[in-house]
């Protein structure tokens, strides 16, 4: 159940970096520190950055530390790639932390417009056939527009955010199907690349919402829980 | 006295219950019995192997979010000068968003323009944004991206009557060579009465194309109706910021 599953694992999420805390004794007030000083080398430029806190379940769209948007998270988790009997090995993420856009969804789903050739302009043609694009790309039919509400943002440390609309359904079945696949394939002679996943569960608007943000580049601020 | 057997008399027995005869086992045909250790055979089989590639794979696993903490620096701060220094960079990062002055909010994806007086919205307009569009040069391979910029941008001018001068690509994306001469590519009706020109040639403007509004179907610039442009070229000062999502 997605709420138990969410509970659950914002107590994992409180009780590791408490533990975590402690050991490094690392206040809460250093933590706040690490994360301001943070946001402040963000809200120097003049980019649009991200902040993701999980606890509150809330990713915000900001710009010289003013918030402009946000979405609801109903749902966070990591996924990661494991043997069907063994453990995962994934890069650690740390919090706070700046996490980078390496490559996302909105680099790769543009439309492209590539004339093959080219007439000489002629004044009275263009008077006679006025078009949109006088000062408009192409007009897209109603529905053309749509944005996925499931894609991966590629970060520069190792992990992707997955954005889906319902919690990942990962039952034993489901995943020893899945091995069996992964297996046939290395079987082959493939290599298929399973990068770890942050998957973020929100609604389809609030994904197609956030799709055209994650550019390259892009920066996203990761809030650790109050210690 | 022994009395013979047949004499003796025999209380009548009541009648038991006739037993149910034994079922009659059968058996199933040699070659159905063939057929069934054969397939019970290639389900052990199958099993085998789909264990031995799940061996050789793997499966992602849902684990609950968790982090680490980030090692300190080794600079050891007393709790309290931590906090004053983390209220110190909070007040400076507060000034660093508009406070009481007129900005602009421009979310793309919406495609809404507001115009904010500190946190009092004077104005919400419809607008279009670009199209995120891509156009090549069939010449020389030369690409456009339409897209509107994201981040803070000023108003840099604002002019009454705009008047545009049609880049390559304008004429490029029609199927057209560009013109040499100048006069080709002045038009002095699409942008509307009024334009506030930010950087990098970006324009909020007025369009001909009013039914458009609400799309994202513009080369980057931001199209307002005229009532809405007037109101912002009106409200907005020169040096204004514009914040762009």
């Amino acid at each position: 159940m997605p709420t138990r599953r969410f509970r659950s694992a914002l107590a994992s999420f409180f009780s590791s970096l408490l533990v975590a805390t402690g050991a490094l004794a690392a206040g809460a007030d250093e933590v706040r520190l690490q994360l301001v000083e943070l946001e402040a080398g963000l809200a120097k430029k003049p980019d649009v950055y991200l902040v993701l806190d999980p606890v509150a379940g809330r990713l915000t769209v900001k710009a010289r530390g003013l918030e402009l948007s946000s979405v609801s998270v109903s749902e966070i988790a990591r996924l990661e790639f494991r043997p069907m009997f063994g453990e995962a090995v994934a890069p650690p993420l740390r919090a706070p932390a700046l996490w980078t856009v390496s490559q996302g969804p909105g680099d790769t789903d543009r439309e492209t417009i590539a004339p093959t050739t080219l007439r000489p302009y002629s004044e009275e043609e263009e008077r006679s056939e006025p078009s949109p694009g006088g000062a408009s790309a192409p007009v897209k039919k109603p529905g053309e527009d749509e944005r996925p509400s499931s894609y991966r943002v590629s970060l520069d440390n190792g992990w992707q955010l997955l954005f889906v609309n319902e919690s990942p359904r990962l039952g034993w079945f489901r995943r020893l199907g899945a091995a069996v696949r992964d297996g046939w394939q290395r079987l082959r002679g493939e290599q298929p690349a399973h990068p770890p996943l942050v998957a973020l569960v929100v609604a389809p608007d609030d994904a197609r919402r956030l799709h055209h943000l994650f550019r390259s580049g892009r920066a996203i601020l990761v809030v650790p829980p109050p210690a | 006295m022994i009395v013979p057997p047949e004499s003796q008399s025999i209380a009548p027995r009541p009648a038991s219950p006739a037993r149910p005869a034994p079922p009659r086992v059968r058996r199933l045909p040699d070659g159905l019995r063939a057929l069934g250790a054969g397939l019970a055979g290639a389900a052990v089989a199958s099993a085998a192997v789909a264990i031995g590639l799940a061996r050789l794979g793997g499966a992602y696993a849902h684990e609950p979010f968790a982090t680490d903490a980030v090692a300190l620096a080794a600079e050891d701060l007393a709790a309290t000068e931590a906090a004053e220094r983390a209220a110190k960079i909070e007040r400076r990062l507060a000034t660093l968003a508009p406070g009481n002055e007129v900005y602009i909010v421009v979310d793309s994806y919406a495609n809404r323009l507001r115009v904010y007086k500190g946190r009092e919205l004077l104005r919400e307009a419809v607008c279009s944004t670009g199209s995120g569009v891509r156009l090549l040069d069939p010449r020389n391979g030369k690409e456009w991206l339409f897209d509107t910029p994201q981040g803070e941008l000023k108003i840099l001018r604002k002019v009454k009557d705009p008047v545009w001068v049609k880049p390559d690509w304008a004429f490029i994306e029609e199927g057209y060579e560009p013109p040499k001469g100048m006069r080709d590519r002045v038009d002095d009706f699409s942008l509307g009465d009024y334009g506030l020109y930010m950087k990098d040639g970006y324009i909020i403007h007025g369009t001909i194309f009013k039914t458009l509004l609400g799309k994202r179907v513009t080369h980057g610039c931001i199209r307002l109706g005229d009532e809405d442009l007037e109101f912002a070229y009106k409200t907005v000062p020169v040096g204004a910021r514009v914040f762009l999502f």
